[in-house]
């Protein structure tokens, strides 16, 4: 069995979504071999699942398998077949076979840390693509979200694009806001967007009012995401995707994570008023 | 028992070598050593925001931040104070800032000006993990990445103190990214460590048996490119050094566009 000396010293393993953008298809390229040499002293062939919700149910299914020491790539169209039309693909690399639908995630063993075991996240289009190495644990309900971008790239000829990306225990649907403001305009509210659990939110950002030296600031009350910013030339030649920080990351050492409960805090009854 | 000895070998590879170190003040803010790249076929830019500013519970009017740049060879050669609106967006362009002379690369560091009073007093530090825009060729996009390293601490005498500690064993640092032969890799390493470092980069074939090594010698705050052109499917690359974790910034160039990630 692979990995049988530290998977139980370890928390749990993360999934790998295939993204879904208009005009993009996307890709996500699994590897097999852990990202050091430390952590894992093992390896072995393993399962590939794929894990979706559906009528309030995890549903998991083995599509592949990798050998040691490879990586193999994925896109919508090779998983079709399983799933729903506006379900979430996730991805994930296994040493033993899913059991049935289930209620609540499927989570198996965390391999390493130093980095986080990751896949190649990508958005590809017919002339570029973009990627970022990532992985999607499940947030805490009902979390909440706080993102300050300076990463949109205002231009007539450019689209930008915020995707939340949300992954929880639980597969029941529900829906919040995502509330955007102008920090530069005194917190000026701009616009809500609707967002749904366990599932990638596509929003786009332009027409908002926005200038280049304006700084956004989007929260969410009770649902967590990861926010990637996706920005496309106009001709799709070209293509940006990055994700923002928590807030915990704008500070490290000591209680961090009570820094960030101060800062959404803040920030959650300013904007809030 | 088996897992005992597991933890027992996992705490060898871990205590004593953290990631980042505390820095020796507690009045010290933090920042990544970002890469900067500046030639014709790069240009470089960074996303400043003020971030005392966003956790003062009262609005202020005025920010203040130091950037550092320093050579490949880990020389400083610019410490320039910058002034700007506390709830703005300041792009700054590295080449209107990079001294002439210095390379096609080095490191640069962005310092706010303080720790806010309600972050110090739960033991943690202002740390800039900021964003870099990378502009390649003719592209009319930023290919953005986010800081990834806690890597020094500028004090209240206003020296530096770089905060990445030294494994006590060689480890190695497997790239989990897809080689592909229609592409160039460009690897960007630096070392957050106050000593010199030997850094070896090993391309793998798809058996494990190494197809080629190169090692380099990284001083501290020191940056090194390695440039990867596979000629085959599935070759891999490890980085192996004393580092706690070697994780590369991956520049892949492909069809005439970059992409730009972290390892």
């Amino acid at each position: 069995m692979a990995y049988e000396v530290c998977a139980p010293l370890l928390a749990h393993m993360s999934y790998f979504p295939v993204l879904s953008v208009p005009g993009c298809v996307g890709r996500t390229t699994l590897f097999n071999f852990p990202p050091n040499d430390w952590e894992c002293k093992s390896g072995s062939t393993s399962y590939v699942t794929l894990t979706w919700a559906h009528n309030s149910r995890w549903h998991t299914v083995i599509v592949d398998e990798l050998a040691y020491g490879a990586n193999k790539s994925y896109e919508r169209c090779h998983l079709a077949s399983y799933l729903p039309e506006d379900s979430l693909p996730l991805l994930s690399l296994a040493s033993s076979p899913p059991t049935g639908p289930t209620q609540l995630l499927p989570i198996s063993p965390h391999r390493t840390y130093l980095p986080s075991w990751r896949a190649t996240i990508e958005l590809v289009t017919p002339h570029s693509s973009t990627s970022y190495q990532g992985e999607l644990d499940p947030f805490p309900v009902p979390g909440s979200l706080l993102t300050l971008s300076p990463l949109l790239q205002i231009s007539d000829s450019l689209m930008n694009f915020v995707l939340l990306l949300n992954l929880e225990k639980f597969p029941a649907k529900r829906r919040s806001m995502f509330k955007v403001f102008n920090l530069s305009q005194s917190y000026r509210f701009l616009r809500e967007f609707e967002i749904v659990n366990n599932s990638i939110n596509v929003i786009r950002l332009d027409n908002l009012g926005l200038e280049p030296r304006d700084l956004p600031i989007g929260i969410c009350a009770d649902m967590s995401a990861i926010p990637l910013y996706l920005t496309i030339a106009d001709d799709a030649r070209f293509l940006s995707l990055e994700h923002t920080h928590p807030p915990a990351s704008y500070v490290i050492h000591g209680r961090r994570w009570e820094a960030q409960r101060l800062l959404k805090n803040l920030w959650f009854s300013r904007l809030q008023k | 028992m088996t897992r005992y000895l597991e933890r027992l070998r996992l705490a060898s590879w871990k205590l004593g070598q953290p990631l980042s170190r505390l820095p020796s003040s507690p009045a010290a803010v933090v920042s990544d050593l970002f890469i900067w790249r500046n030639n014709e076929d790069y240009k470089t830019s960074f996303e400043l925001i003020s971030l005392p500013s966003i956790f003062d519970s009262q609005s202020t009017i005025h920010a203040d931040a130091t950037i550092v740049i320093n050579s490949s060879d880990g020389v400083n050669v610019l410490e320039l104070p910058i002034s700007f609106p506390p709830y703005c967006r300041q792009t700054l362009r590295m080449q209107d800032l990079i001294p002439a002379g210095y390379g096609p690369y080095g490191t640069f560091s962005i310092f706010h000006s303080h720790t806010p009073s309600n972050i110090g007093s739960l033991g943690s530090f202002l740390c800039e993990r900021g964003y870099v825009g990378y502009q390649w060729g003719d592209s009319s996009v930023h290919s953005y990445a986010h800081g990834n390293l806690d890597a020094v601490a500028r004090l209240d005498d206003y020296s530096t103190e770089l905060l990445g500690s030294r494994s006590f064993r060689k480890r190695n640092f497997n790239l989990q990214c897809k080689l592909e032969p229609s592409a160039v890799y460009e690897l960007a390493l630096v070392n957050p460590v106050p000593h010199r470092q030997t850094v070896t980069f090993l391309t793998l074939l798809p058996s494990g048996a190494v197809m080629d090594s190169r090692s380099i010698i990284l001083p501290p705050r020191g940056s090194y490119i390695f440039t990867l052109a596979p000629n085959e499917d599935n070759l891999r690359l490890v980085i192996r050094s004393n580092l706690v974790m070697a994780r590369p910034l991956v520049f892949k160039l492909s069809r005439g566009r970059a992409d730009v990630f972290h390892g």
